[in-house]
């Protein structure tokens, strides 16, 4: 094996790499019950409540397997209850609660 | 997660090529000052690239550290015959080779990490083994021993001093072979930077597959840390120097690969970086992060560290070696001061006089790795773990 060898299988990995990166990078479809303790993570549901909080909404997302609690500004959708919406965030641990804070909230409309 | 790994691939060329800035070091500060997740891949993408590139002081400067050490000895020989770029590329290709490796023997680790930890005295086996083919290999048994026990005489007392191995390692493997190679060989002569080296299949097999399994076992098993894993692969690949270079590549990266794995499969976070990473995470499980970023790091890092060795070698072969090698004898006697205090400069004297004698009295300088090794097995046999 030469340098030139190595250069090459060298940039062939970080090619196969940046595809897997680009791929499967970013977040991951979650029933609520399953959510992880942190990371990234897409949610699926129908909102059941909302209120306003700080520079935003905190509302409660419920899909089949249970409720959780989001945290999301102004800039998405205007959520309001009865809405089902997709929503991709962080979750973060306050207390002994997780909770999802919501970077982009998209809805589809009213369900009930 | 790419701006993170472009984040990770800066930090950790400059813990690699920098001595004195520790990885772990760095780790800390990425932990106060990135949130959660987006830590773990700058914080996997900086480990990875420090496993190649904390050669490059090694191999032209002779200042190791515990991944390191072993390797001075043949990489210094070849820095002095002129080939210091063909030692660092076979390390580069240990690295590489270790990374593809491992990633084929994942499925295989997966099965059995969980049951090395719980069978504990495997770490024990492996570190008495270990000490006694040291010494037993040796033709001069008495001194063999006799410097073995001196080395871990040396780290029991040290055991107190803060950050004692920076002292240690650099005093037995680097200020000793910098002084000794300015008596023997008068200067350091020009480097071949054309490009052009290779190394043989065969060579590039077997010192890949011995470093990448010593990097796993001491990766997953408790008690035992990279230094271990590069005396049970030199053991491994014999005399042979190329097929050693490539083994302590392999042993460094195949070590973190198999650390994540570890974090992974039971929650042990088995070095600083792993502890980081642990941190970061924060109980969610980040391992497809950290494999892709390990991936793209090792990739870039192997097609770039060479291009940064030659640069390295023709800045350094412009100074005077006398000039240099004081220098650096300076610097790092100035990093241990600022690190460890009188304590760690008393503890550099005993070490570079200790790292002098094993070439004087004919037997392996890594017989001084007993510093580790026996304050080790006597805290594990102490446990019980046997």
């Amino acid at each position: 094996m030469d340098d030139r060898l190595l250069l090459k299988l060298a940039a062939t990995t970080f090619l196969v790499g940046l595809c897997a990166v680009v791929l499967l990078d970013g977040p991951r479809d979650f029933a609520i019950a399953d959510i992880p303790d942190a990371g990234l993570v897409r949610l699926h549901g129908i909102v059941t409540s909302v209120r306003e909080r700080g520079p935003g909404f905190l509302f409660v997302l419920r899909d089949v397997t249970g409720e959780a609690t989001v945290l999301t500004g102004y800039d998405g959708c205007m959520v309001s209850t009865g809405m089902v919406v997709t929503l991709e965030g962080r979750v973060r641990i306050r207390g002994k609660q997780k909770e999802v804070v919501a970077g982009d909230v998209q809805c589809s409309g009213p369900s009930l | 997660m790419l701006w993170a790994i472009a984040l990770g691939l800066a930090l950790g060329t400059v813990t690699g090529l920098v001595p004195g800035i520790h990885v772990n070091l760095v780790s800390l500060m990425v932990n106060d000052r990135l949130a959660g997740d987006s830590a773990v891949p700058v914080l996997v993408a900086m480990a990875t690239v420090h496993t190649f590139l904390d050669f490059i002081p090694s191999v032209l400067l002779g200042i190791p550290d515990e991944a390191t050490a072993l390797s001075v000895l043949p990489a210094h020989k070849y820095a002095l015959e002129g080939r210091a770029v063909e030692a660092y590329f076979l390390t580069v290709v240990g690295g590489f080779s270790a990374l593809i490796l491992s990633l084929l023997l994942l499925p295989v680790f997966f099965a059995v990490v969980p049951a090395f930890y719980a069978k504990p005295w495997i770490a024990t086996v492996l570190v008495v083994g270990t000490i006694f083919v040291l010494v037993l290999t040796e033709q001069n048994r008495r001194g063999a021993l006799a410097v073995l026990l001196l080395a871990a005489f040396l780290g029991q007392v040290a055991s107190d001093v803060p950050e004692a191995l920076f002292p240690m390692l650099s005093g037995m493997f680097g200020v000793s072979t910098l002084l000794l190679s300015l008596v023997d060989a008068g200067g350091m002569p020009q480097q071949e930077t054309s490009g052009g080296v290779s190394v043989g299949w065969g060579d590039a097999l077997r010192g890949t597959v011995a470093g990448t399994l010593s990097g796993a076992l001491v990766g997953m098993v408790p008690g035992v840390g990279n230094s271990q894993a590069c005396l049970v692969s030199s053991l491994l690949v014999g005399g042979n120097d190329r097929t050693l270079l490539v083994s302590m590549g392999a042993v460094n990266t195949a070590n973190f690969i198999f650390n994540m794995v570890t974090l992974s499969l039971v929650g042990k976070a088995r070095s600083g970086v792993a502890i980081a990473v642990q941190e970061a995470a924060a109980g969610a499980d980040v391992f497809r992060t950290s494999l892709m970023s390990m991936v793209l790091a090792a990739s870039l890092a192997t097609a770039v560290s060479l291009t940064i060795f030659t640069q390295f070698v023709r800045i350094v072969g412009k100074l005077d070696y006398r000039v240099l090698t004081l220098s650096i004898v300076f610097l790092v006697t100035l990093a241990v001061a600022w690190r460890c205090g009188p304590a760690g400069l008393a503890l550099l004297a005993a070490s570079t006089a200790l790292g002098v004698v094993p070439p004087t009295i004919g037997v392996k300088r890594s017989l001084c790795m007993g510093c580790i090794m026996v304050p080790v097995a006597v805290s594990l046999l102490g446990r019980g773990i046997y």
